[in-house]
């Protein structure tokens, strides 16, 4: 064998080093990305290549403060207003007019020596492939709070936009508007305000006559994006009150957009206006929900209709868009009994209704309500689609198609259903509910567990009451015994547990499908009394402290 | 002796003819489902609460060495534990998905496939997957190779490294002999909550199958063991990814032998065929060597008989020429004498 040299002794070496440590050196680099919600990228479409320059990240905070907030450095005005586009006009943006505005102001900065930025031979500067910088920008969380404070605020002056000045108690000229496609500008009618979103899209509208929501005469025009149009709206009017001296909203990214400052605000505002009066748009109090359409005649072989508490319902939610869409119509104008309309996205009044997935539907919110740990208890395990027992469907369902019809005044109708259901509620009489229940069945190696009945009984009851939504579905008390006792008619004489659970299962294991759902006594026990607590949190009673309910055997 | 590029090449020639065999053993597609009617268990994670009353009841009624810690010690949880020689089943915890508080907890033991790994591994059958679901082990056969351990996708069987006369290889039994008597395994009899539920492997597919339709927003949809590494008797629900509650995502749905059944078919044709091929590339090249060498031998011969010939031709050449000259010096003398003779008559 001939000797080796030592570039080849050397090199071997290094092999056998890099194959037993192949990571060396990766272990210690750190995720060290910031996070900041006033990133702008400016992207001037799709990159071509990897000879071209990557997109811009910009940090609009960076320049807020060091130009001094002094926004007209960089924004035009139009029509007295600051325009939220950093390029003026209808020029397209380009990549001159950037170089032009940004590098000419960073020169001008140099020359009076204020800190500047980079200049024409510092591309690397600005245009970044893997900035170290991502957004943490958060959506407005445009709640009912945050309105009431834009409704009730004396510094928001009504009719600016329009042109022509409105006689409006409640601001909402101020930001709410319709387009007038015969006049070409902006205009407001009372009582019709829809959210923002239902005209302003993620992207630029070009309207086309006959568009379903700004109708004829639009062909051509163009609807702001909503990041603009909010823009446009929210901050231009915060740094007009601020020009005014007057205490103003957010005027910079994080007052709106920084999840932090979202939340600080939001338990401000809660402290400041603990209630909320409810909208001022005519909307109904109480209102009939039909599954029927209006002009059918005979409504008998319908499902009853449901008297429908708007106003309970405002109270309970945070915003309209917990139930609509960006639209404040009815529902039945979008979803009809059939579903077949574009409009309702071919989803049927049923669906939308019912829809245990959808967070806008009946079923989908409240089944999302239950989730909360004083439901979960009993509800965390029920399967997602429950059967359906055709008693709960009249919970809701409770105007028949008989009083439908003869009832003259239909809203008076809904409002007395809904007062005389609020009052129907049934409680069980305490002597009723036995206060200890000693759970013997299955004793083997622990001592008959002393179940305390009543306690447990009491603790549910109470939790019940103070929910609206749980006083409403569980009208009659007894039904919460149901929790527990399932699957045998409601009653306070409930059968056994043994009297469906098998003791166990034998070596032939679950056969038939009924077994499959349905576990042995010693699961059923521990699974009710052990889920319960796990799902209500309730952190005394540990599911592995097994002496807690039954003492050991000696 | 240096190789020649032409017995490089009628090696490899040979290499290729005799692996040419391999490409067509994956066309026999063998498709074994496991027994039908074949037992396992369920494990719905998502009712498991760290109880440890499986390990305990495992502890018993296989007879296993009493631990140091009790069972109802749960601090053992805080480290994630496998089994051993004395431990068939542990119970590890994991932390709580995200927005959660309850961790999720997992039983491991012998997954019992229907197709395993550490039987395919073992040369002397020792392991053998029983038509009522068990793999069981026959310690008699048991050379003590743990080639099984190797092989185990789970990391599952154990050896008596302490037991310095007879080490066995140690595993769950899925108390096959308690199955035999008509009673349920111990881990599951114990199980408080029901999260082990015991029964034919496809009426437990049918069972997850429900559960998680009927909770799809509890459950992740996927039942661990009925594909992994060709199905295992054993079975598995739980409400978070399963390779966050430290069970295989790689293992892929091929079981054991499967995989190697490939590799392995080619062993007796390595062995049966390479032989004859190799000794006939050998035996090809030595013929050849030998030609050569008779012609070499030939070749030599013929040249040195042609230079011995014209050595004796040159050689009787000389001889004609030496003996022409002798003729013509005796011719000469005899003249030379002659004329003398005749000069001394006439003189006298």
């Amino acid at each position: 064998m001939p000797k080796l040299g030592s570039f080849q002794l050397v090199s071997s070496a290094m092999i056998v080093f890099f194959i037993l440590f192949p990571f060396i050196g990766q272990a210690g680099i750190k995720d060290k990305t910031e996070k900041r919600p006033d990133i702008i990228t400016i992207d001037l479409g799709p990159e071509r290549s990897q000879n071209e320059m990557a997109g811009v990240t910009f940090l609009h905070g960076l320049h807020t403060r060091s130009l001094d907030q002094q926004c007209a450095a960089c924004h035009d005005e139009n029509k007295g207003r600051l325009t939220f586009s950093f390029i003026p006009g209808d020029q397209p943006p380009s990549m001159e007019v950037y170089h032009d505005k940004c590098i000419a102001c960073h020169v001008d900065k140099k020359a009076i020596e204020e800190p500047s930025g980079p200049m024409t031979d510092q591309c690397g500067v600005c245009h970044i492939r893997n900035p170290s910088v991502v957004s943490s920008g958060e959506k407005v969380k445009f709640d009912k709070s945050l309105h009431f404070v834009h409704v009730n605020s004396d510094k928001i002056s009504s009719g600016k936009i329009g042109g022509t000045a409105l006689e409006d108690q409640d601001n909402c000229s101020a930001c709410h508007h319709q387009y007038d496609g015969a006049k070409k500008e902006l205009v407001y009618e009372k009582g019709t305000e829809e959210s923002c979103a239902y005209c302003h899209d993620t992207k630029e509208r070009v309207l086309a006559n006959g568009d379903p929501i700004n109708g004829n005469q639009v062909n051509g025009d163009r609807v702001k994006n909503i990041r603009q149009a909010s823009h446009k709206s929210c901050v231009a009017c915060h740094q007009e009150i601020k020009a005014q001296n007057g205490s103003p909203g957010p005027v910079l990214c994080a007052g709106c957009h920084d999840s932090r400052e979202q939340a600080q605000m939001a338990s401000a505002r809660l402290e400041k206006n603990p209630t909320i009066p409810r909208l001022k748009r005519n909307q109904p109090d109480q209102v009939l929900l039909t599954p029927w359409e209006k002009e059918m005649k005979d409504p008998s072989p319908f499902m009853p209709a449901v008297a429908f508490d708007h106003k309970g319902h405002e109270a309970q939610t945070q915003s309209c868009q917990s139930c609509h869409h960006d639209t404040l119509k009815k529902c039945s104008d979008c979803h009809t009994p059939g579903g077949g309309e574009e409009k309702g996205g071919f989803v049927s009044l049923s669906s939308a209704m019912h829809s245990a997935q959808a967070g806008q539907s009946c079923m989908g919110c409240h089944k999302k309500l239950t989730t909360a740990d004083e439901c979960a208890g009993c509800h965390a395990r029920m399967p997602v689609e429950a059967k359906k027992d055709p008693a709960t469907c009249t919970a809701c369902h409770n105007v028949q198609p008989d009083q439908y019809r003869e009832a003259q005044d239909h809203s008076q109708l809904a409002a007395e259903t809904v007062s005389a259901r609020s009052q129907e509620y049934s409680k069980v009489l305490a002597d009723k509910i036995p206060e200890t229940v000693v759970i013997e069945d299955l004793s083997a190696e622990y001592e008959p567990s002393q179940f305390p009945h009543g306690k447990v009984v009491r603790a549910i009851l109470e939790k019940t009451e103070k929910s609206s939504l749980a006083r409403t579905f569980h009208r009659n008390q007894a039904g919460l015994c149901m929790g527990c006792h399932h699957n045998s008619p409601n009653s306070l004489e409930p059968p056994k547990c043994g009297s469906c659970h098998d003791t166990n299962y034998d070596t032939k294991g679950p056969v038939s499908d009924s077994d499959f759902a349905k576990p042995g006594l010693k699961g059923a026990f521990h699974g009710q009394c052990i889920t319960c607590h796990q799902e209500m949190k309730v952190t005394q009673v540990l599911a592995t402290d097994c002496v807690k309910c039954h003492e050991l055997k000696k | 002796m240096a190789i020649s590029r032409r017995q490089f090449l009628g090696t490899l020639g040979a290499a290729v003819g005799a692996s040419a065999p391999l490409t067509n053993t994956h066309a026999a597609g063998r498709q074994f489902k496991g027994y039908p009617d074949s037992s396992g268990v369920l494990h719905d994670t998502t009712l498991c609460i760290g109880c440890r009353k499986c390990e305990e009841a495992c502890n018993r009624v296989n007879d296993l060495p009493k631990p140091n810690t009790p069972f109802d010690d749960l601090t053992l949880l805080d480290k994630n534990r496998r089994t051993d020689a004395a431990v068939y089943t542990v119970v590890n915890r994991f932390a709580p998905p995200k927005k959660e508080t309850t961790p999720v907890f997992v039983k491991k033991q012998c997954n019992h496939c229907l197709e395993p790994a550490c039987a395919s591994a073992c040369f002397v059958k020792a392991f053998t997957k029983t038509p009522e679901g068990a793999v069981v082990y026959d310690e008699s056969l048991c050379v003590g190779c743990r080639y099984c351990m190797v092989a185990c996708p789970f990391e599952v069987p154990a050896y008596e490294y302490d037991n310095p006369l007879n080490p066995k290889v140690t595993k769950c039994t899925l108390c096959a002999p308690r199955l035999a008597q008509g009673k349920l395994p111990g881990c599951v009899e114990s199980c408080p909550r029901e999260a082990l539920i015991f029964g034919k492997r496809k009426d437990l597919i049918k069972m997850a199958r429900q559960r998680i339709m009927a909770r799809p927003n509890l459950y992740v949809d996927h039942i661990y063991g009925e594909h992994e590494m060709g199905g295992t008797s054993w079975l598995y629900l739980a409400g978070v990814p399963f390779g966050t509650i430290g069970m295989r995502e790689d293992l892929g749905t091929k079981s054991a032998p499967e995989l190697t059944s490939g590799p392995l078919s080619a062993v007796p044709v390595v062995v049966g065929l390479w032989p004859v091929l190799l000794t006939g590339v050998y035996a090809i090249s030595k013929r050849k060597d030998k030609i050569a060498q008779e012609e070499k031998q030939a070749a030599l011969k013929a040249a040195r008989q042609e230079a011995r010939e014209e050595q004796a031709a040159s050689l009787d050449k000389l001889r004609e020429k030496m003996t022409q000259e002798k003729t013509a010096a005796i011719n000469f003398e005899v003249k030379k004498a002659l004329e003398e003779a005749a000069k001394g008559q006439q003189e006298e």
